[in-house]
């Protein structure tokens, strides 16, 4: 993929342990939360009710509504817990004054010329925009798990259908974001990149 | 009645259907485990959540959606007679009772229109008439360690309840739903709980 050859080895992105850790929590618990909350959804499913498509068995977890609701129940605290600690993490390093999308990003993709720093700003974008996207999945979610308590939740978004309709979008947007954001980071960064989110190589590149 | 146990229950259920079959049967030891190590940890926020006394808010008449009430037994459709129908309430009580359904129409009567939300993920607004659950404990005096109540249902759907969420002012033994008007057009659907147990220690359910 990448065709330019140079001499001296290519610089190894290096990330830190929190970084690493905040990926993989991620991708398992939003993997337990993607997967039961289609198990759940296949008990009435949003779209169409009980007439409505079921979701097939593969990609489901907790094999009946009570188990994919344990599991939905279970994954919540791992991942609201780790996004929790994500915002944390980037308030307290002051990673959130140059981490996110800025005007420069903008500026790259309207009047710059290097494709590389175009695919990075794309890639600022959308590791932004996922951020209210997945805050939205928590605040749904609770005003779906406690109605009682929280009916201002319920409130906010006009009517139990459209909370229940913008909870499950955030299932197809995790997913399409989980796809584009691997691409954009084979994009900007190569393999050592995305490898380096997940563990250090041990390796280095020829 | 027989009351099924949760493990019982999953071995029918993952034989009463295909996607039950594929999904139910490797993964099933593993949910009932993840939901005896979380459930005790979302009880306990769900108790610090609980506002005991808190009413959840109440509609208009007009806001009614029959539509969208799903009516869902658990396996079959019981057909009740009114007239042989009996409330049985026991366990850790110091007034074991059993009410007839004219008895329980003698209780003082309460109507809301709430958000009836199901587990399943729908919800519908939705009338319904009954007696406070808290006017039947009250009568069946639980003993002082009493933690839970376990409902059993005609339909043989069981259910585990906290006592602060059964002493909840909207929490209803309902007979009565969807009812528009005066008292005098309404149908008595009577209670599908048809015994109820107080205990100390939550039933798996």
């Amino acid at each position: 993929m990448d065709t330019s050859q140079r001499d001296r080895p290519p610089v190894l992105p290096k990330q830190s342990l929190f970084a690493k850790a905040f990926h993989w929590v991620n991708v398992v618990s939003l993997s337990i939360m993607l997967t039961s909350g289609l198990q759940i959804y296949n008990a009435n499913p949003v779209f169409g009710g009980r007439a409505g498509l079921d979701v097939p068995p593969i990609f489901l977890l907790g094999g009946w509504l009570a188990g994919g609701r344990d599991w939905h129940f279970f994954g919540m605290w791992l991942f609201s817990l780790n996004l929790l600690s994500y915002g944390g993490y980037i308030l307290l390093s002051r990673r959130w004054k140059h981490r996110f999308v800025g005007s420069s990003d903008f500026k790259a993709l309207q009047i710059g010329k290097n494709p590389k720093r175009k695919a990075y700003a794309w890639h600022r974008i959308i590791y932004t925009a996922i951020v209210p996207v997945l805050l939205l999945s928590i605040l749904s979610g609770m005003g779906m798990y406690k109605p009682a308590q929280l009916p201002w939740i319920v409130d906010m978004f006009g009517d139990w259908q459209s909370m229940r309709v913008v909870h499950f979008m955030t299932v197809p947007i995790a997913i399409g974001f989980a796809i584009v954001h691997s691409l954009l980071a084979l994009k900007v960064g190569g393999s050592p990149l995305i490898e380096s989110m997940f563990w250090r190589r041990l390796k280095t590149e020829e | 009645m027989q009351s099924l146990n949760r493990r019982q229950f999953l071995q029918a259920a993952g034989l009463s259907g295909g996607s039950f079959l594929l999904g139910g049967c490797a993964l099933s030891p593993l949910s009932d485990l993840v939901g005896i190590v979380s459930e005790p940890l979302n009880q306990r926020v769900e108790e610090l959540l609980l506002k005991p006394q808190t009413p959840v808010p109440e509609f208009a008449i007009a806001h009614i959606e029959p539509s969208k009430l799903i009516v869902n037994t658990f396996g079959f459709t019981p057909e009740i007679d009114p007239e042989a129908f009996r409330l049985t309430i026991d366990g850790a009580v110091n007034q074991p009772l059993q009410l007839s359904l004219k008895e329980i129409y003698q209780l003082p009567f309460t109507s809301m229109v709430i958000r009836h939300v199901c587990v399943e993920g729908w919800a519908a607004i939705v009338q319904w008439g009954g007696v406070r659950l808290r006017d039947l404990i009250a009568l069946a005096q639980p003993k002082s360690e009493v933690r839970y109540a376990y409902f059993q249902s005609a339909d043989r759907y069981y259910e585990s309840w906290d006592l602060r969420s059964c002493l909840h002012p909207q929490t209803l033994m309902a007979y009565q739903k969807m009812a528009r008007g005066s008292r005098s057009t309404m149908e008595p659907h009577c209670g599908c709980v048809h015994r109820s147990n107080l205990a100390t220690n939550k039933v798996n359910g």
